[in-house]
């Protein structure tokens, strides 16, 4: 019974016709709240004491920064499945999570260091928050880099995912960066164990923008999976006669 | 395990050439840096402190680019599978070799360099420990890499690996500066000793099953 349950939502046919159920009504709520909460943040939180309004840049800034170390975690769980039991659909959802991964570390960089100019006065410092996220930038480069350099897809998924797991000892450190070394990125605002250090009036767009944030990515990973469920299973009956 | 320790150790002296490179790389990297530059007595002793990171890191990743591929390709690695051997006994007999005859050489290196550059006499015994162990954590990485790009060239593996090395790096480097203002670096020497005893066989393990991957 539980290996017949397993079997069927592991399936990637099954998958692609659940999401194709439930795309719509998760992607158009997450991009009506993500604009919601950016309209939010800019033109209706108020100005910081001491930045101004430059501090707006947090309300992209903060929620790309946490998805780029949440979506590695992820992907390394997804990447333990898929090496104990074999499940394909694992692997296609570890891929394309690298990509969303990829493009909002990157967000959180370019974001980062437009806040920088008219806070530090540089767009970019050698900071160790700046230094460890741009390492995880790196990093899904390499796993992405990994993956399409081999021709053998099984043989890809299996070096993906071990690299995946291994590489989870890089996000404790960009983690903590912040409190272990002296550096020029402010410590987190919002932590689960203390009061929020930030002002309520802007801490509600932010949390917004974070929750909604985070299903505008899971919409922009079932594009992503779509493409990559398709393109491996391409010689399947059901892809031939999808649609 | 002795005998494939003996079968590694035979084979690295035959290739006299591929063992003493990253020495000589190494001895090149400490000769050239107080020539290229102008430096002044205590100059050395703190620019010896930098450079002996990025050159220790050059020479390790040099020391275990292709050392796997040369077994790959001449089907000594096919081998050990056909005749149900121990991959991972070879993998793990390879690494220590390799740290016996590129590791600690270069460690002793490191203690000769630091003596011609007025580095105090009282840090050698820190800066050879966290020199040694943090080349053991180096060579790990490397290999690991070197198993994963191992028919796609050096560079992939160099690449998708590079993340794993700057947090040794960051021991490494935090070590070299409290060694500069003469603090302890004992919880530093336990933690890279630690780690190297934990990510030896582990490392070894990972190689060889990403070996057994890409033979199948």
């Amino acid at each position: 019974m539980s290996n017949k349950i397993i079997n069927k939502f592991a399936s990637a046919k099954t998958y692609i016709e659940t999401c194709d159920k439930y795309f719509l009504f998760v992607f158009i709520p997450s991009i009506v709240l993500i604009i919601a909460g950016w309209y939010w943040g800019i033109f209706i939180a108020p100005p910081d004491a001491v930045q101004g309004d430059s501090y707006r840049i947090i309300y992209l800034h903060v929620p790309s920064s946490i998805y780029a170390q949440l979506i590695y975690w992820i992907m390394a769980a997804w990447s333990a499945i898929y090496l104990i039991w074999k499940v394909k659909l694992a692997a296609y959802l570890t891929k394309s999570a690298a990509f969303v991964g990829l493009l909002v570390t990157f967000l959180a960089l370019f974001s980062g260091s437009v806040w920088g100019i008219p806070t530090w006065g540089t767009w970019w410092q050698w900071d160790a928050r700046i230094t460890s996220t741009l390492i995880l930038f790196l990093m899904y480069l390499g796993l992405i880099a990994l993956h399409d350099s081999f021709n053998n897809q099984n043989k890809a998924d299996n070096l993906m995912s071990i690299l995946t797991i291994v590489g989870c000892v890089n996000l404790p450190i960009i983690k903590k960066s912040v409190d272990w070394w002296s550096t020029l990125h402010q410590p987190a605002s919002i932590t689960l164990t203390d009061n929020p250090a930030i002002d309520p009036a802007m801490l509600y767009p932010l949390i917004l923008c974070i929750f909604s944030f985070g299903f505008v990515l899971i919409s922009m990973g079932v594009l992503v999976s779509k493409i990559i469920i398709f393109n491996r299973e391409k010689n399947r009956n059901w892809v031939k006669n999808y649609g | 395990m002795i005998k494939y320790l003996s079968q590694e150790q035979t084979k690295l002296i035959y290739k006299s050439r591929a063992w003493l490179t990253p020495l000589i790389l190494f001895a090149l990297i400490m000769i050239a840096f107080p020539l290229s530059i102008d430096l002044f007595g205590k100059q050395t002793s703190d620019l010896f402190m930098i450079i002996i990171v990025i050159s220790l890191l050059l020479t390790n990743y040099l020391a275990i680019d292709d050392i796997l591929l040369e077994d790959y390709e001449d089907g000594s690695l096919e081998q050990f599978l056909t005749q149900n051997k121990s991959l991972f006994s070879s993998v793990l007999a390879k690494l220590i070799i390799l740290i016996f005859y590129k590791a600690l050489p270069l460690s002793l290196l490191t203690i000769l360099f630091a003596s011609v550059n007025n580095v105090d006499a009282f840090i050698f015994l820190d800066l050879f420990l966290i020199s040694f162990f943090c080349q053991i954590l180096f060579l790990n990485i490397f290999l690991f890499g070197s198993a994963l790009g191992i028919n796609k060239g050096g560079l992939l593996g160099l690449i998708v690996v590079m993340p794993l090395v700057f947090p040794v790096i960051i021991i490494f480097g935090q070590s070299m500066t409290l060694l500069q203002n003469n603090s302890s670096i004992d919880s530093f020497l336990l933690l890279s000793l630690g780690i190297s005893f934990l990510i030896t066989p582990i490392f070894s393990y990972l190689s060889s099953l990403i070996l057994k991957m890409h033979l199948e």
